[in-house]
């Protein structure tokens, strides 16, 4: 588990983080020998209120007793911070740039204080059009979320997190630390093929120790290609998968239940995952729709337990005073296998004991509206109705997003 | 009181709508081109291909000469500005300021390169080899080492 600052001191730093963003303009610096500089943030503030029944009663019930936190990751309830991210970009030369993010985010279940982590910290090496490098800590190149949405309120039209891509349940490997060779192959003016092939470290021992990716035992490959339509708009089909080879232990089957870990408990554990998707982005309108099939298979245990998602998003493109007004409607589904399979839900709870909590289905319909009030700041209004999971069936939550 | 408050409402609307009429809208002062550096191969492009190339939206780089596209802006906005995003990018002055930060999130891209006026712009363009810029027709001087690929 990772350790959380202190209280008082992180609500000092995410205070001075705040005003950084606030009262410091995007800056550009360039220096003698060539080397230009950039700053940049980005983060939100969110406001909810939950009501009504439990969306179903079962996960309810096992929520109340084997659920990690106070409340469900992503609940929205009362005034929060998702995320808030201080980006740094060095342009080196031509071919060579360096960046890192920093994170200070708020755990989304609700307990702790703001942690302060490295989001990101990366090279990018470019050849020419068509090959590429990136190494370091970076966004698993997997999906289109993954790589385009993760954690950016300001970049998305809707407000709740994508729960597949959440860190803290830990569905897929989000980040990793690596080396991928990217590239775009033009098929005529208007059609190209762009690739990513990545391999880098697995993921942790637990689910959640994937979060910045830290394990450095195992391996992972990752494949990525996608058919990209350029004109007026902009139309992006994509297909992405991973293998992971996973150091982690056996014997936690039902919810609730703890095992003390030592060598003979140790296995490795085969992930597989495939996501396909699409993004259209015109003038009328943008459409996301992206699924995810995660399996497991391994020695310790028969069968295939299989993690499944998706998530579909439609978004009109309007105009009130020039600016962008986008009503939406999206609907985000997972089914988690029974007891979470082999990894789903394992937590590492300290002096060498691993549990395994409750990861719930989900099932949610959400419509809203976003609206631009300038180049910088975006805000929202979103209801959601549950109809999976131990979440309360209504919910309303209003954002402010900020970027620069 | 009701009356002295219709008759102002009124005399604003007539003033408002007097005004509309006489305030000329300004116009650009000459015609908008699209300029290269002269030692880029590419000798015209079409402005859906100008869109493509200035957003970066599917090549980082020139494929002729294998340099980085460098997209290069106003720091203020002008008419030749609002002429060349509305008919060339198609976006608000806002949504392009959005596009290039996204970018740089998601890709490390640089933003545009921006200058206060035409002639520091062209004097960038003829000694950056991927530059792209926006000018009016009329600021460049004969043996200038920038080429017109585009004329709107």
């Amino acid at each position: 588990m990772r350790k959380r600052l202190p209280i008082k001191i992180t609500y000092i730093l995410l205070n001075c983080c705040i005003n950084i963003l606030f009262f410091i303009s995007p800056s550009f610096a360039q220096r003698e020998d060539g080397v230009k500089i950039r700053f940049n943030g980005f983060g939100d503030i969110t406001a909810g209120h939950n009501w009504g029944k439990p969306a179903n009663v079962t996960a309810d019930s096992l929520f109340r007793n084997f659920g990690e936190d106070p409340s469900p990751k992503g609940t929205n309830q009362g005034i929060g911070v998702q995320g808030l991210d201080l980006v740094n970009t060095v342009f080196l030369n031509e071919n060579l740039t360096v960046q890192s993010e920093i994170n200070l985010q708020v755990p989304r279940g609700g307990s702790g204080g703001p942690e302060l982590d490295v989001e990101r910290l990366y090279m990018d090496y470019k050849v020419n059009n068509k090959l590429g490098f990136q190494g370091g800590l970076i966004f698993t190149p997997i999906g289109f979320i993954n790589r385009n949405l993760y954690s950016r309120a300001w970049l998305m039209n809707s407000i709740n997190m994508f729960r597949i891509v959440e860190e803290e349940y830990g569905f897929i490997p989000n980040h990793f630390v690596g080396l991928t060779a990217y590239g775009t192959f033009n098929l005529n003016d208007k059609h190209s093929l762009k690739y990513t092939g990545g391999f880098g470290n697995a993921r942790g021992a637990t689910p959640d120790a994937n979060i910045y990716a830290r394990n450095m035992e195992g391996y992972q490959v990752t494949g990525l290609l996608e058919w990209i339509i350029q004109g007026p708009k902009d139309l992006r089909i994509g297909m992405s998968g991973f293998a992971n080879e996973i150091p982690t232990y056996r014997g936690l089957t039902n919810y609730g239940s703890t095992i003390t870990v030592n060598d003979s408990l140790k296995i490795y554990l085969n992930e597989t995952g495939i996501n396909p998707y699409i993004h259209y982005s015109g003038k009328l309108f943008e459409f996301l729709a992206e699924y995810h099939w995660i399996g497991y298979s391994g020695k310790s245990f028969a069968g295939m337990p299989v993690t499944q998602s998706l998530v579909a998003e439609l978004a009109i493109n309007t105009k009130v005073n020039e600016k962008r007004l986008a009503p939406y409607i999206r609907y985000d589904y997972i089914q988690t296998p029974t007891n979470g399979g082999p990894y789903i839900g394992m937590r590492d709870i300290g002096g060498g004991v691993y549990s395994k909590f409750y990861e719930s289905n989900l099932s949610v319909m959400m419509a809203g509206v976003c609206y631009d009030l300038s180049s910088f700041n975006r805000v929202k209004l979103e209801y959601a109705r549950y109809f999976d999971g131990p979440f309360k069936q209504n919910a309303l939550v209003i954002q402010t997003s900020f970027g620069f | 009181m009701k009356n002295i408050l219709k008759s102002y409402l009124l005399l604003l609307l007539v003033f408002l709508a007097t005004t509309s009429f006489i305030i000329p809208t300004a116009k650009p002062t000459g015609e908008v081109v699209v300029i290269l550096n002269s030692s880029n191969p590419v000798v015209a492009m079409t402005a859906s291909q100008v869109k493509l190339t200035y957003l970066r939206k599917i090549n980082k780089r020139w494929k002729e000469i294998n340099k980085n596209i460098v997209p290069i802006d106003r720091k203020s906005d002008n008419e030749i500005r609002k002429s060349f995003l509305k008919d060339v990018l198609q976006m608000s002055s806002d949504e392009m300021s959005r596009y290039f930060t996204e970018r740089e999130y998601q890709n490390a891209e640089a933003p545009p390169v921006k200058f206060s006026t035409e002639e520091e712009i062209i004097d960038y363009v003829e000694n950056n080899i991927g530059a792209i810029a926006f000018v009016s027709k009329s600021s460049i001087k004969s043996g200038s080492k920038v080429k017109i690929v585009l004329s709107l």
